[in-house]
This record gives C-alpha cells, sequence and structure tokens, in this order.
C-alpha cells in the first residue's frame, strides 16, 4: 500500500518542474512532454489487455499463472496509465482539441487508471487472505478495465484523426455528398472545389474536434474567421493569406503547413486555391460568376474532372506476359516492347522490317492479345498478312505504311474495336477500305498520303466518323508552286 | 532507385574485383556484407528480379520506358549561338518605342554580359510581327514558311537559364550541367530506352553551319555512360562516316569474318573482366559493320522525289541545314531514336556582318525556315509525328540591349547574350500543339509568368519519352547521377 502512495507522490515532481520556469517556458516545457502522450499510451494499451487476456485464461483454461508475474503486469499497468493520464493532461494544455471530447477521454481515462488501481489492491489483498471474493472482485475490475481501456482508446483515436476517421470508409457509410461536380462552370467554389482539397490535406488537424491552432476549416465561416492567426483568408490577396503562404513554405521550414511529414498541397491545388483567394474567396457562387481565365478553367477541369481524357489504352486489360517470352521473340527477329516497365501490353516491330513477311507474323500468335502497337511499316507483309493479325483484339495503333497491302484486307479493320490510329501512307489501298473502315468507331487519325484513295472516299468516311482526323498529307504538285511563291518574297 | 541497366553494369563491375582488392578490403568488407543484407531488403542492387526485367542482352537493345510514352524518338535542333528570341517569336510592340532611348543603368544592374560595354542604348526589334493560325502564334516576317505551321507547335516563350556564355550554356542545355563530363540528353535516352534499330546509331548527330558548336562533341559526349551510349557524328557531305566504304579489293565477306573473329576474342576478354567499356567496343564493331551497308544508304538522299527536295530545299551533295533536316527524317523513319542537329551561326553580336541583325542572322533565317516546316509537314504526313517529338532552341537568348562593341562598326547592329529569357519551339508526340506558354516582360529581357528552366524542359523532354527524370539515374564517383542533377519539374501545361 504505501508503495502505491509513493508511486503516485513520486509523479509529482515532475509536474512542480513543469511548472517552476517562467509561464510560456512552462507550457512549451508541457507540451513538448505531452507529445509524449501517443507513444506512453501504448503500454498501458498493451499491457491491460495482456492482465486480461491472462485472466481470461486462468478463469477459463484453468490456466496457473505465477503470481508474482501478475503483480508486475499489474504495477507497470498502473504506472503507465498514471504516467499516460500525466502526460495526456499536459498535452490538453496546448488548447488544440475539442474540449467535449477531450473531457470524456480524460475523465474515462481517470476511472481507468482507479480500475487498475482498485484491480491492484484487490489482488494483494486476495494473495493475503485468499478469499474467493477479492479473486472475484480482482476479475471484475480488470474486465471493467479492459471495456474502459477501449472507451478511451476510441475517444482518444477520435482526438488525434477525427471524429469520423474510423467509419469515413466504411462500407454502409453512404456520405451525404455533394453531387459529383460534371460541369465546372456550374461548380460552387467552396463546398465543391476548395473543400474537397481542404479535406484531403487539411482538415485532419483542423476540424471540430481537433483544432490545431485555433483554426477550423471545415465550415467557410470558421475559415474566414481564422484561428490564433487572423489572417489564414485576406480576400483577394493571396500572398498575404496564411492558407498560400504557409502552403507554399518548403518542408524544411517551421511554419510551412501541412507540417512536415503530412502531404502537402500539389501545384495545381496551390494554384486553385491561388485563383480563389485573388478572386475574393467566395463561398457559393459558381465558377462561371467569378470569370475565370481560360487557363484557370482549364487548370480546375484537369484537377477536378480527369478522367474523360484517360484514353481507350489505359482501360485495356491484358493477361501477363513474361520476360522469357519476349526474349524467345526477340530472337526470332520481334522486338516486343513492354509499355512501361511493368505494363502487360506490348508495342511491336520487327527487327529487320524489309525480311519480315506473313509468315513472321505467326510468331505474334503468343502475345496477340498483349499487342497494343504494332508497327509493320516497310515489312514485306501482304493482305494475308492483315488478316493473320486479325485476333489481334486490343489493337490500339496500327502501322502499315509502305507495305504491299491493297483493299483485300478491308474487312479485317472492323474486327478491333481499340483501334485508334491507322497508317496507310504509301500503300495502293482505295476508298473500298475506306468504306470499310467506317465501322471503325473508335477510329481518331487515319494517314491516306499517297494512297488511291479519293476526295469522295474520304469525305466519306469523314461524315461516318465526324471525329476521325484524316491526314492526307500534302499535295507534292502544290508544294512546288508553294514554296516558289514563298521564295519570291 | 538503380535502374536494370544500371544495375546490369554494377554486376559487371562487381564481379572485376580483384583478389588483391578483395583481399584489401575484407576487412571493412566482412562488415559491409553485413550491413548489405541489413539494408538488403531496401535496395535493388542484387535483385535478382531486376534482372529479369531486361530482355535481350546487347547495350543498345530496345527496352521499355518506365511508363506509356507519348514519344518514342527525338530531334532535336539546336540553333548554335542562340537567336534572337526578338526578332522571331517573342513580339514586343513597347520595345520598337525604345529603339535607340538610353539604357537606364538600373536595368543592367546586378546582370552579368558576355560583351556588353557601359552604356548602351535599346535596340528595337528588327522585324514585323503578324499572327498565324488558329492559335494565333506570333511569327516575325523572317520565318515566312514556319509561320503556316504554328498550330502543329508548341511555343516556350519563357525559357531561362543560368549560363551567359555558348559553351558552359550549351553544355547546360544538353547535359544538364555547365562543365563538361557528364552525359548528353541523347544519351542519356540511348541509355535509357536502347534503340529500335539494329543496323544504325541509336544516337546520331548532324552539324551544320560551317562550324562545329563552340561546347565541341562533349554535347553529344556520353559523359560517364558507358560509351556506347555517345552520339554517333555523321557528315552531310562526302561520306557520311570516313572510311565507311570497304576498299575496292576488300571483299565483305572476308571484312565479316575478320570482324567476328575479332570480336570472339573481344568476348574471351569481356568474361574474364566484365568491363561494360568492352561490351561497347564489340557492339561497335559490329555496329561499324552493319552501318557500312546502312548508312551509306539511309544517308543518300538523292533518291528522294524532286518535290520532297523542293520542300525541304535540299541538294543533295551539299552540307546544310535543309540536308541534315532531310536526313532527320530518313533516321527517325528508320527507328533512330535521337537525332540532334546543330546549326551553328546566330550569335548576332553585330561585330561584322555575318553577325548582324541586318545581315548574317536574315541569312541563318532563310537557311533553317524552308527545311525546319517542311521537317514539320513531311512527318505529319508520314504519320512520324504521332511518335515523335521536335525539339528546336537556342542556348540562350539575347539582349533588348544593343550591343556596340569598342571600336565596334556602327552599320551592323546586334546584342548581347540574355539568359534570363529566351524562346524555344516543340512539336509531336505527347505536347500540346497550338499552345504558348509563359511571357516575358514588355522588352523580352526576363520571364515575368510561367517561367521554365533549362532543367525543366529536360524534365519534360524525358516525360514525353516515358521516362521519370528523378528515376532515370547512374551511380558514379560515390553518388547516382541525373540528367536534371536534383533539380526539374515537369511542365504538365506543355504536354497534350
Amino acid at each position: 500500500m504505501k508503495r502505491i502512495i509513493l508511486t503516485i507522490v513520486s509523479l509529482f515532481p515532475m509536474l512542480s518542474w513543469a511548472a517552476s520556469e517562467t509561464p510560456e517556458a512552462t507550457a512549451s516545457i508541457a507540451i513538448f512532454i505531452g507529445r509524449f502522450h501517443p507513444l506512453i499510451v501504448h503500454l498501458p494499451i498493451g499491457l491491460v489487455s495482456l492482465l486480461f487476456l491472462l485472466e481470461l485464461l486462468s478463469r477459463f483454461q484453468k490456466l496457473a499463472i505465477a503470481p508474482n508475474l501478475l503483480q508486475i503486469l499489474l504495477w507497470l499497468s498502473f504506472g503507465s496509465s498514471i504516467a499516460s493520464v500525466v502526460v495526456g493532461y499536459l498535452l490538453s494544455t496546448s488548447g488544440d482539441y475539442d474540449v467535449e471530447l477531450l473531457s470524456l477521454h480524460m475523465y474515462n481515462a481517470y476511472v481507468m487508471s482507479a480500475l487498475i488501481l482498485a484491480a491492484l489492491i484487490s489482488f494483494k489483498i486476495y494473495l493475503n487472505k485468499e478469499k474467493k471474493i477479492w479473486q472475484n472482485s480482482y476479475s471484475l475490475f480488470i474486465y471493467s478495465s479492459f471495456v474502459l481501456l477501449m472507451v478511451v482508446g476510441h475517444y482518444g483515436g477520435s482526438l488525434t484523426h477525427g471524429a469520423t476517421y474510423l467509419t469515413e470508409y466504411a462500407p454502409w457509410n453512404k456520405k451525404a455528398e455533394r453531387k459529383k461536380i460534371t460541369n465546372i462552370n456550374e461548380a460552387l467554389v467552396f463546398p465543391d472545389l476548395i473543400l474537397p482539397i481542404l479535406e484531403k490535406k487539411c482538415i485532419s488537424c483542423h476540424n471540430a474536434s481537433k483544432i490545431k491552432g485555433g483554426l477550423r476549416m471545415d465550415e467557410y465561416e470558421k475559415l474566414i474567421a481564422g484561428g490564433e492567426h487572423k489572417d489564414v483568408i485576406v480576400a483577394g490577396k493571396p500572398e498575404d493569406s496564411d492558407l498560400y503562404k504557409l502552403a507554399i513554405l518548403p518542408k524544411t521550414e517551421k511554419r510551412a503547413m501541412p507540417p512536415d511529414g503530412k502531404v502537402g498541397l500539389s501545384n495545381q491545388e496551390l494554384e486553385i486555391i491561388y485563383w480563389w483567394i485573388e478572386a475574393g474567396a467566395a463561398n457559393t457562387q459558381t465558377v462561371a460568376s467569378l470569370k475565370p481565365s481560360p487557363k484557370t478553367l482549364q487548370l480546375l477541369q484537369q484537377y477536378f474532372l480527369p478522367a474523360e481524357n484517360t484514353s481507350a489504352l489505359e482501360k485495356i486489360k491484358v493477361d501477363a506476359v513474361t520476360n522469357e517470352q519476349l526474349t524467345d521473340l526477340r530472337k526470332k527477329g520481334v522486338q516486343a516492347i513492354r509499355l512501361g516497365k511493368d505494363d502487360q501490353k506490348l508495342q511491336v516491330q520487327f527487327l529487320e522490317p524489309s525480311q519480315t513477311t506473313n509468315a513472321e507474323l505467326k510468331n505474334l500468335s503468343s502475345i496477340k492479345n498483349n499487342v497494343v502497337y504494332l508497327d509493320l511499316a516497310r515489312t514485306a507483309i501482304t493482305n494475308d498478312g492483315i488478316k493473320e493479325i486479325g485476333a489481334m483484339k486490343n489493337l490500339n495503333k496500327l502501322y502499315l505504311q509502305e507495305t504491299k497491302i491493297t483493299d483485300g484486307a478491308s474487312n479485317v479493320y472492323g474486327t478491333f474495336k481499340q483501334l485508334e490510329i491507322l497508317n496507310f501512307y504509301n500503300t495502293a489501298i482505295t476508298d473500298k477500305t475506306l468504306e470499310a473502315l467506317s465501322a471503325c468507331s473508335t477510329l481518331k487519325k487515319i494517314f491516306l498520303w499517297k494512297t488511291a484513295t479519293t476526295k469522295v472516299g474520304q469525305d466519306k468516311l469523314r461524315k461516318a466518323l465526324p471525329n476521325l482526323t484524316i491526314d492526307i498529307g500534302l499535295d507534292s504538285t502544290k508544294i512546288i508552286m508553294q514554296t516558289d511563291t514563298l521564295k519570291k518574297i | 532507385m538503380r535502374t536494370t541497366k544500371e544495375t546490369q553494369f554494377f554486376q559487371e563491375q562487381l564481379k572485376n574485383i580483384t583478389r588483391r582488392h578483395f583481399l584489401q578490403n575484407v576487412s571493412t568488407g566482412i562488415g559491409g556484407i553485413a550491413l548489405g543484407s541489413l539494408l538488403g531488403s531496401c535496395s535493388t542492387f542484387f535483385d535478382k528480379k531486376g534482372q529479369a526485367t531486361t530482355v535481350g542482352s546487347g547495350p543498345m537493345d530496345a527496352s521499355a520506358s518506365q511508363y506509356l510514352a507519348k514519344a518514342k524518338r527525338v530531334i532535336y535542333l539546336h540553333m548554335a549561338g542562340a537567336p534572337s528570341q526578338i526578332e522571331l517569336f517573342d513580339y514586343k510592340p513597347e520595345l520598337y518605342k525604345l529603339d535607340g532611348k538610353e539604357c537606364p543603368p538600373s536595368l543592367m544592374a546586378g546582370k552579368k554580359f558576355a560583351f556588353m560595354g557601359a552604356k548602351p542604348n535599346m535596340l528595337g526589334p528588327l522585324a514585323d510581327f503578324q499572327q498565324y493560325g488558329k492559335s494565333g502564334a506570333w511569327v516575325s516576317n523572317h520565318l515566312p514558311h514556319f509561320s503556316k505551321v504554328v498550330d502543329d507547335v508548341c511555343f516556350v516563350k519563357s525559357m531561362y537559364t543560368n549560363e551567359f556564355n555558348h559553351a558552359p550554356a550549351q553544355l547546360f542545355m544538353h547535359t544538364g550541367s555547365p562543365r563538361a563530363g557528364r552525359p548528353s540528353i541523347g544519351s542519356w535516352v540511348t541509355y535509357g530506352l536502347g534503340s529500335e534499330n539494329q543496323n544504325l546509331p541509336g544516337f546520331i548527330v548532324l552539324a551544320s553551319g560551317g562550324k562545329n558548336p563552340d561546347a565541341g562533341k562533349s554535347i553529344w559526349g556520353s559523359g560517364f555512360l558507358p560509351t556506347v551510349y555517345q552520339g554517333v557524328q555523321c557528315r552531310s557531305e562526302g561520306d557520311p562516316v570516313l572510311y565507311v566504304s570497304d576498299p575496292a579489293t576488300q571483299d565483305r565477306a572476308l571484312k565479316g569474318d575478320l570482324i567476328h573473329a575479332v570480336n570472339d576474342i573481344n568476348k574471351l576478354h569481356l568474361e574474364e573482366v566484365n568491363d561494360p567499356e568492352i561490351a561497347t567496343r564489340i557492339a561497335q564493331y559490329e555496329m561499324a559493320y552493319k552501318m557500312q551497308m546502312s548508312v551509306p544508304e539511309v544517308m543518300d538522299i538523292s533518291k528522294e522525289p524532286a518535290y520532297i527536295h523542293q520542300m525541304y530545299g535540299t541538294e543533295p551533295g551539299k552540307s546544310s541545314f535543309a540536308n541534315n533536316c532531310l536526313l532527320a527524317r530518313r533516321l527517325v523513319e528508320q527507328g533512330v531514336r535521337f537525332v540532334q542537329l546543330f546549326h551553328w551561326g546566330w550569335d548576332s553580336h553585330g561585330a561584322d556582318n555575318q553577325t548582324s541583325l541586318k545581315g548574317g542572322f536574315r541569312d541563318q533565317c532563310r537557311d533553317i525556315d524552308q527545311p525546319m516546316t517542311a521537317l514539320l509537314e513531311d512527318l505529319k504526313q508520314r504519320g512520324l509525328l504521332e511518335d515523335t517529338l521536335v525539339v528546336w532552341g537556342g542556348e540562350f537568348g539575347r539582349t533588348p540591349i544593343r550591343e556596340i562593341r569598342p571600336g565596334g562598326d556602327l552599320k551592323n547592329v546586334g546584342r548581347d547574350h540574355n539568359p534570363g529569357a529566351f524562346t524555344i519551339w516543340m512539336a509531336g508526340a505527347g505536347i500540346k500543339a497550338g499552345y504558348s506558354h509563359g511571357e516575358t516582360d514588355a522588352i523580352s529581357f526576363d520571364v515575368v509568368k510561367d517561367k521554365v528552366h533549362v532543367h525543366d524542359l529536360q524534365a519534360t523532354i524525358m516525360h514525353t519519352l516515358g521516362m521519370d527524370h528523378e528515376k532515370l539515374t547512374y551511380f558514379y564517383q560515390g553518388r547516382e547521377f541525373r540528367l536534371t542533377d536534383v533539380h526539374g519539374n515537369i511542365v504538365k501545361e506543355l504536354l497534350a
């Protein structure tokens, strides 16, 4: 019993030392010690859980546990929980936390420490008197301190990570989200543009429960009002606004926000925030009403609606191909290269194009689904070769320029459902092939310089596929005329 | 993080450590081994998987980029001597009015100039400007052909550099460092991506303008990278490579046997000592043998049809920028990875007629205008611009202030070097067409908006090729090196 009292008393010098300096120094020392709280709390968490587990084992599995060991564990649990409480109290003096949540955390922690103490006393008495009632009361205290541990831990977690941290991504938690923006011009500046950025990078420390620097950023009015520093937002003057000023500081700078160790704002995010403050830090006005420059509009588009631009290529999923396969192909004169280091999609060409015939194309059968770019330019392939590659359903780019192909293979192109770029330059294809191409709705660009196609055929195709760019190259007779007239200047 | 190829070279060098070295180092070595196994999990140094990620075995075999690339090849048109942005693309109406006025000392305070003296005057643009194309790009009357293709081009008007003299600035532009010894951008690219054509070098250099660039051959050198990655200069006049053709009495098959025999011996030596330079030598011998056939063929422009010659303004057999542009197209058509053109003669100080903005400068413009325009149009109609990136630019800009040297000729007009602002353009794969990036001040002296540093440009070029400029590194003299050293940000606005 004496020792218990001694333990508690021995903690006081620490407190009085913390209080001995000037008030400011006290505060900073208190916070310095306080920041060890997240470290120390894990000791009682582990120890109390262990005691709880041992108690279960001894009661239900009749496991014999040395009383000395239990006593040590009890002492350690008690000591560490008291230390956590003291250090935690010092941390709370920083005032960065929501008072309500903080007091819940604190009082529950007091009760938990008391329960551990009670368990310790019960255990001591039980060892002396060996009466069943003390054993039962010990169990009860251990169980209840374990329950309290959960409660305290939960509130502690809510304080550091925000109350919604745990369940934010739970499957049942359908956030009452604002509708996803589809049109940048109609988006409301703060709720649709700025708040999502703040949510990503700032709000975990500046919210209703954790209020670092007295600043809350989860609501427009609170953000504008500022915290300990009032100049968080100076409408129209981003360079004077802390929100921008501190965010552009290098991480080595003490005042940089978000602090070192957290992900900072990207250049795009910074630009968006700069624009928002410069345009008056509006709340629910639409983007259009702020009359952004085309460049800003483009920036917003890129940041908030980037998905529109992902090419068909990125959506293609294919089976894995091994490096051994690719090395084997290389020995056969096929240069098959991954589109990226770990990509399974391949760009393929032949090491000796002029010696590549239809027969060589058979080598590609093992990777037919992986080939997305196929360069057959200047090879000796013919229409039969095109039929050979008809099975490559993921082809995205196909280069056939300067080959002997004709219209004979035109029915194959319709089978490529991902094809975007097709090069026929210097081949003998005619309007017949162009007619067949009108079935390729994915096609974006074709090259027809020096083919036997006509303007009529090209116009027809243009009508069928309005988004298609057709490059017919320069007319050689016109080149000569143009350069002549320019020379005269 | 080391690249796979780098790991390979390193393993080769490690194998090369002799017994004496081993005994010397064994005391510290054991500690090192222990540390190595501790750190092993965070290093790719002995990564067995790493080895399997390279397909093929030669140092020049094409390999995958780090991520999806837009461009596969680069044609870099370097205007050695630094053309004046004020007479070409950077339209400054205010500057006309300032012509002849005394330059306020505050403008020159704290700046370094190569030649300019104490009390110079401002110099108005010696060109007329007009907007062209749907993009409304400003182009001067010196480039009448080029003004037709501005909608395919992306201008960067806000370039700046650290260097104000030619040699260091050219080195800076091409190697990322103002001092000799670093690999050039073409070497980095072929080191990262290899070559798609096994019969031609992956990095070819063509120079015109009567002189090589001031920085010499180190701007296409491979620095500390294995020398297999250095640029191969071809001549555009006479034999493209000296002595490329066999003497009349020598049989090609016999030459082949000779080279194979030498290479077999070299391979034995390579197995013994694993020096990557021996691998380079083997590859070069093989390449030279193949080039005897491939080079005369690809470099012979005489078979191009007449309208192509008309379009580029080429004259077969002559050394010219036009011929080099046509060659560049022929080379990328064959899958050459990096074609570097140098055109010397832009150093318009106004010291004589050749360097006068009213004289030599205009001839230079005429020399490049039609060929570079033809190059873009020709690449486009062949579908090559889909995966070729074209870059045009000098090593720095020129001052809005007139340079008069002591005893200088007042007839001739020129401008001094200006590292503070210059214009480059890019076109082709992965680049936003019909766009102009950045702004200079009212007299094109300094960049005022969207500054793009040389390292940023390099990072952006590497990005279009699917390479992360921060991850393509080479371990040398105790640390990792990269093209952009510790700098460079990708300029996302330039990307399509």
